[in-house]
């Protein structure tokens, strides 16, 4: 795709076409390798920042109800996609995922608690062992086994990197100033003679999570209890669109608690803003040698579909943010890509190709490199997403497919039979090779129009007139990614 | 969640005089229902309007903790507005230790004229500020004075918690009410703060203008002491 055409297909923001493209040659100019700053935070949707607002004009979307003037700044002077994914919503295969570029079916982390599969590398390792990179991580990890946060050694450090150690349990506000003040000071600090993988792990805004049993207590259903008023947002327009799915089910919340429900999280993701920019601050003071991305491991409900918290594979679930930022290397101000699809899977390989070295075997991501820097390139047509180990979607542009299953007999390990692995001796759980992937398939599907129907409120899967679309949906599945990823597998068709 | 804090808590004895010399220390932690505790907040304010804040958060490894140490030159205001301020943070084993792994900073900042002057590591940047303002944990010492004050409402720009700007905030009395504390009952004032990058909460004072509790979403502040002394909270 050449430059011209990415501009009119991507939306770019007004203002991109009057910056000069930054091209890599500025890169080659610097003749180092960049620093790479990772700051992913949890749960939080990709419309909530307010340098949205030209692209999302329905006023039920967030960017309409955040301040977010450093998240705004990134987008600003990075690149920034509306087409972004989630591997896997929920925190911990997703985050594994990320951090090793493979599906979860494979990293074995099929929900939440359990341990990466220990012979696949994380980043820091495979960074350790192929590179001269300083690695460091600070807060949440959450994909080593039933633990968030790293210490410095024994059975919870992160294989791999340094811990900056930093929050002790899940409570956001108690740990993402010291994540973001530590990180700043780590970058600041750190001297130029190697580069540095550096990871911020944001609690924020996850704390909504627990809205419900503590953050929206003494709040009655009906009464607007710190006089809110005008600030209280807008609800979307599928609040209360719900389909016959597996997944969980809808809060019961009255309007008024859902309209506090997103106040507050809002402010969670403002509160995120802040230490974003700290971070942002330390790397311009260094002179912006540094590519900067940031994203979620997965979104929020935030009354749509009248849900809470995220495992369900509408948008509000399954679509993250994602911006990177490096304009001293080639990655482009400004540019708001919206037809490319992308996904978590792709941050291990982009951070590989920045810093020179070759990404793990098999890594299943594509560098988003020549999307940042907009060099011409065949781009991939659908997105895999997993939903815990018993769902599949398939996005392509105009369509999102999903496909439902159930565990099936076979071996299984004690991780498959807990849904929560209570133990913190900081032992990660054991899985067996290929446990994710014995499930028989359910008929429960969904099919949405994501072109006329953005909100999913009609499920078009009964409908007959789309038997070929999902036909070929399935055959993506089937041959694109299924055959590829696990060779063998062990799928049980009904 | 105020009311059944309260109900743990004993009130220190004795008058209390917001404008005097003090040392209030609270439990920082969280307001879910296991009383999760993750540090201290400890602040000491001096004749002459000078306060120094310290702040301690666990980290998973239990042989280091995360600490924050302010000193601020505040005004005797609603908002106890800091003219200037100077901040440290680390990782470190104590608070007088050494910072880990390259995890120390200092930060200078001054106000005047409206801008904010800010100093970090080896950086200078200047933040306009739009009218009234005050750091976070200097609203510990602010809302003390409001019962005196008479203050119903008061709008102001807050800077997090010592470096970033978040506007629109609004600080403003809910009401005055009788809370049971233990061994007795108290007077009590409510303060909501609501505004950007604020999680709404509410600020409990008593009469004599004495923050027992402040709660706000996940986060609990509870008087745990005073001068010295403990106030008797139990968890």
């Amino acid at each position: 795709m050449d430059r011209r055409r990415l501009i009119k297909t991507s939306g770019v923001v007004a203002a991109a076409s009057a910056l000069p493209a930054v091209v890599g040659a500025q890169a080659a100019q610097a003749g180092k390798t960049p620093n790479i700053l990772i700051a992913i935070c949890d749960q939080m949707v990709l419309d909530a920042i307010s340098a949205y607002r030209r692209h999302f004009d329905h006023k039920a979307y967030l960017c309409h109800w955040v301040d977010t003037p450093n998240l705004d700044e990134l987008v600003a002077n990075g690149v920034s996609f509306t087409e972004s994914h989630s591997p896997n919503p929920v925190c911990c295969p997703a985050r594994a995922s990320i951090f090793t570029g493979r599906y979860a079916m494979e990293t074995g982390v099929i929900y939440n608690n359990v341990g990466i599969d220990r012979k696949l590398p994380n980043m820091g390792q495979w960074f350790e062992t192929h590179s001269d990179y300083d690695r460091v991580y600070c807060g949440k990890w959450h994909a080593g086994g039933p633990w968030n946060n790293p210490t410095i050694g024994g059975g919870r450090k992160i294989p791999g990197f340094d811990t900056l150690p930093n929050g002790p349990d899940i409570w956001g506000r108690d740990m993402d100033y010291g994540v973001s003040s530590s990180v700043e000071a780590y970058v600041r600090n750190h001297a130029d003679d190697k580069p540095f993988l550096a990871v911020a792990g944001f609690m924020d805004p996850h704390d909504i999570c627990f809205w419900g049993a503590n953050l929206g207590s003494g709040q009655s259903r009906k009464t607007d209890f710190f006089r809110l008023e005008g600030d209280l947002p807008v609800l979307p327009p599928n609040r209360t669109y719900q389909f016959d799915e597996i997944w969980r089910q809808p809060s019961g919340l009255s309007d008024m608690q859902w309209q506090n429900y997103i106040y507050d999280y809002c402010r969670m993701v403002e509160r995120l803003d802040r230490n974003v920019g700290r971070l942002l601050r330390a790397v311009r003071d260094r002179g912006d040698d540094t590519v900067i991305i940031f994203t979620a491991d997965h979104g929020d409900g935030v009354a749509r579909h009248s849900r809470i918290s995220k495992w369900h594979p509408y948008e509000e679930s399954v679509k993250v943010p994602l911006i990177v930022y490096g304009p001293k290397f080639g990655i482009r101000r400004n540019v708001l890509d919206t037809t490319h699809l992308v996904t978590g899977i792709d941050i291990m390989t982009t951070v590989c190709d920045y810093a020179g070295i070759k990404p793990p075997p098999k890594s299943r991501g594509r560098s988003l490199r020549p999307l940042l820097e907009g060099t011409p390139t065949e781009w991939r047509t659908s997105v895999f997403i997993e939903l815990r180990r018993v769902g599949r979607v398939i996005r392509t542009a105009q369509y999102k497919y999903v496909m439902s299953y159930q565990a099936a007999p076979g071996p299984s390990s004690a991780a498959k039979s807990k849904a929560y692995v209570s133990r913190r001796d900081g032992k990660p759980s054991e899985f067996l090779q290929g446990e994710g992937n014995r499930l028989k398939r359910v008929n429960k599907a969904m099919l949405f129009d994501m072109k006329d129907d953005p909100w999913e409120t009609r499920n078009l899967a009964g409908d007959p007139r789309f038997r070929a679309v999902i036909a070929r949906h399935e055959a993506i599945l089937r041959d694109d990614y299924e055959a590829h990823i696990v060779p063998g597998h062990e799928f049980i068709r009904k | 969640m105020i009311a059944r804090t309260l109900r743990s808590l004993g009130i220190p004895q004795g008058p209390f005089d917001p404008d005097g010399d003090y040392t209030h220390t609270y439990v920082d932690g969280t307001a879910f229902s296991r009383r999760h505790v993750a540090g201290e907040v400890t602040i000491r304010r001096e004749a002459g309007g000078r306060l120094h804040v310290e702040a301690y958060r666990r980290t998973p490894d239990r042989t280091h903790s995360y600490y924050t140490i302010a000193d601020l030159m505040c005004r005797a205001d609603e908002l106890s507005t800091p003219d200037s301020w100077e901040v440290e943070s680390k990782i470190a084993e104590k608070a007088a230790g050494p910072a880990y792994l390259s995890s120390g900073l200092k930060k200078r900042a001054e106000v005047k004229n409206g801008v904010l002057e800010l100093r970090e590591g080896k950086s200078r940047h200047t933040l306009a500020l739009a009218g009234r303002y005050t750091c976070k944990l200097c609203l510990l010492d602010a809302v003390q004075r409001l019962p005196r004050l008479g203050t119903k409402e008061v709008q102001f720009t807050l800077i997090d918690e010592y470096d970033q700007i978040c506007p629109r905030q609004t600080l403003r009395l809910r009401g005055k009410t009788k809370a049971a504390v233990r061994g007795g009952e108290v007077e009590v004032y409510l303060y909501d703060h609501i505004g950007i990058a604020t999680v709404p909460g509410t600020y409990c004072v008593d009469a004599s203008g004495r923050l027992l509790v402040y709660v706000a979403g996940m986060q609990a502040l509870i008087l745990s002491g005073e001068n010295g002394h403990k106030a008797g909270y139990t968890k």
